[in-house]
């Protein structure tokens, strides 16, 4: 079997002087800007104290106004979404599924994903595992698993492609580019689906309008700190928006753990590209760009192994944030014109906003408020500021863990959610995103698995 | 002591910890990767992939324990077309019909086309 190893053709640039020009234009407008404010200062009744007092606070109630926006404008929309949800399937669409599991160094979680799926309430489909070159023991592993192994309902044929190392992009392109369905569900080599996830999933494709839909991603390896703020944050932060975007059929990102496709909605869009590190973000940005809607099923839940120490989430969402970023630059053209495709524009901007723009407030809020803790004495405004976002994220959890019926004991962690656990994630965040500009050479960083996943 | 200030002051402590704990993990973790850093190779056009699959069909595969009832792949019954559909789709395909007492006719079918209306 030969595949198509070309990567997309990137224009060669001289970097260097782009970034010379980027920082003579913003440098000369920041001295305008402060020209300005020195020309019309005297003309004000401000001092220079009172104008820094003033912007801070403006820039404070800017930062809670957003905030609130953004809180009730994702709660509003996922739950006009819910109301909208039905159970109701599409009598006599059973389509032909390709589940393409790419692995890397999955051998003590491959064979447990892989009896997973074969205990789905659907019976038209085939697995096709590819190994992305795995170093460990995983092609011997999945080797065992070829044939037609007993599915619920039906013989489920499993296939084995094995190539060398390129990617998890490429992996995942030789699967799709091997399965003869109209349907593909792409999903990760450590992750297990639930029984009825792709019959719930695979009735919106009857709608011809739908290119793609997302799954919900649950986090498996609950019980410790860490990988109980991430489940919180599953749940009240990606799944709640992911939700309120499906509300319009503009779901910006389908997550790698779950996504279904129409494969003729890959190939309009050009397939999985390397040349970002969030080839999810990439490939859904691409399908919407192409006319295609995307839709969130929330029943259809694939679980994960979520890291537990620091330094993995670190890893994990470092990695994340330079693939948005990518995407992001990548489809700048959309970004800047809204007449090309509104629906990208907004999402991309809400990229811009999620990956920037908040992280940005959340950490500069903070340090304003230590600050003004040491100089000038205030420490209650801390307090308060933490109160009022608490008491939000403690009504949203609540929110989202009733709706998807969670553990009501993850509601407790908005406590500490967004004092320690965002802007942990923030921090990581910022520092990404100047690598990300300076463009600091980074690695995929592969994930250390334990093997937690059971069926 | 009054419960706010304590409060405050654990939330700023908490706050200050946390950024600590942020900038450090990440230096951390920066350090441990950069251990890790190898060069890259030249890229390949093509590549050669070995595909393993099972030789036998589905047909031929007897199923081990009890039956099962496939379900069918997507055969949605579809209405018959009405007359006035009918119509339409003929109306589609040739966008020029005759009118004749027998009702609309297709021209090129028409043997007898001369123009002149046909009466009973």
């Amino acid at each position: 079997m030969i595949l198509d190893n070309r990567e997309p053709i990137v224009k060669n640039e001289n970097k260097g002087r782009k970034y010379i020009k980027r920082m003579i234009v913003s440098g000369l407008l920041s001295l305008i800007l402060i020209a300005v404010i020195i020309y019309t200062l005297p003309l004000t009744v401000l001092s220079v104290d009172s104008l820094i007092e003033y912007a801070i606070i403006d820039a404070l109630v800017i930062f809670l106004f957003i905030l609130l926006v953004r809180y009730f404008g994702i709660l509003i929309f996922a739950y006009l979404n819910i109301n909208k949800y039905t159970f109701k399937s599409v009598n006599g669409y059973f389509p032909f599924v390709s589940i393409i599991v790419p692995v890397y160094n999955e051998e003590k979680v491959v064979a447990d994903s892989v009896k997973s799926l074969l205990d789905l309430n659907y019976s038209n489909y085939e697995i096709i595992i590819v190994n992305d070159g795995s170093t460990d023991k995983t092609k011997e592993v999945a080797e065992q698993l070829v044939g037609y192994q007993k599915g619920r309902y039906a013989d489920i044929k499993i296939s084995l492609i094995d190539k060398p190392n390129g990617g998890k992009a490429k992996a995942l392109n030789a699967g799709i580019s091997y399965s003869k369905a109209d349907i593909v569900l792409c999903m990760d080599g450590d992750s297990q689906l639930s029984p009825d996830s792709v019959r719930l999933a695979v009735r919106h494709f009857a709608n011809p309008e739908i290119g793609a839909v997302a799954g919900n991603v649950k986090v498996m390896n609950r019980g410790k700190f860490f990988t109980d703020l991430q489940a919180l944050e599953y749940i009240e932060g990606l799944n709640m928006a992911r939700s309120a975007q499906s509300f319009v059929n503009l779901v910006n990102i389908i997550p790698g753990p779950i996504g279904l496709f129409r494969k003729t909605a890959i190939e309009t869009a050009g397939y999985y590209s390397s040349d970002t590190f969030a080839e999810d973000a990439d490939l859904t940005l691409k399908i919407l760009a192409s006319g295609w809607k995307i839709y969130y099923e929330p029943n259809s839940i694939s679980y994960t192994e979520a890291p537990d120490k620091l330094q993995q989430l670190m890893k994990q969402r470092y990695r994340w944030t330079r693939g948005i970023l990518q995407s992001i630059r990548k489809h700048k053209k959309l970004l800047l014109n809204p007449t090309i495709n509104f629906g990208d524009t907004f999402i991309l901007w809400s990229m811009v906003y999620e990956a920037l723009i908040w992280p940005t407030m959340n950490i500069v809020a903070n340090l304003f408020f230590i600050i003004a803790a040491f100089v000038y004495g205030f420490t209650s405004l801390l307090f308060f500021w933490w109160a009022g976002l608490a008491l939000l994220d403690l009504v949203t959890a609540l929110y989202s863990v009733a709706v998807e019926k969670e553990e009501l004991r993850l509601v407790w962690y908005a406590i500490v959610y967004r004092m320690f656990f965002i802007l942990v994630i923030d921090i990581c965040k910022a520092m990404s995103t100047i690598e990300e500009f300076l463009g600091i050479r980074m690695s995929w960083g592969k994930l250390e698995r334990v093997g937690l996943l059971k069926t | 002591m009054e419960l706010i200030p304590v409060l405050s002051t654990i939330i700023l402590i908490a706050t200050i910890s946390t950024f600590l704990l942020a900038i450090g993990a990440y230096i951390l973790y920066k350090v441990r990767e950069s251990k890790g850093q190898k060069s890259s190779a030249p890229v390949p056009s093509t590549i050669n992939a070995e595909l393993f699959t099972p030789a036998v069909s589905l047909a031929q595969s007897p199923r081990q324990g009890q039956e099962f009832t496939p379900q069918p792949i997507y055969v949605e019954p579809r209405p018959a077309p009405s007359f006035q559909q009918k119509r339409s789709v003929q109306a589609k395909e040739n966008r020029f019909l005759k009118y004749t007492s027998e009702g609309y006719i297709d021209p090129s079918v028409d043997e007898q086309f001369t123009g002149i209306l046909k009466w009973k």
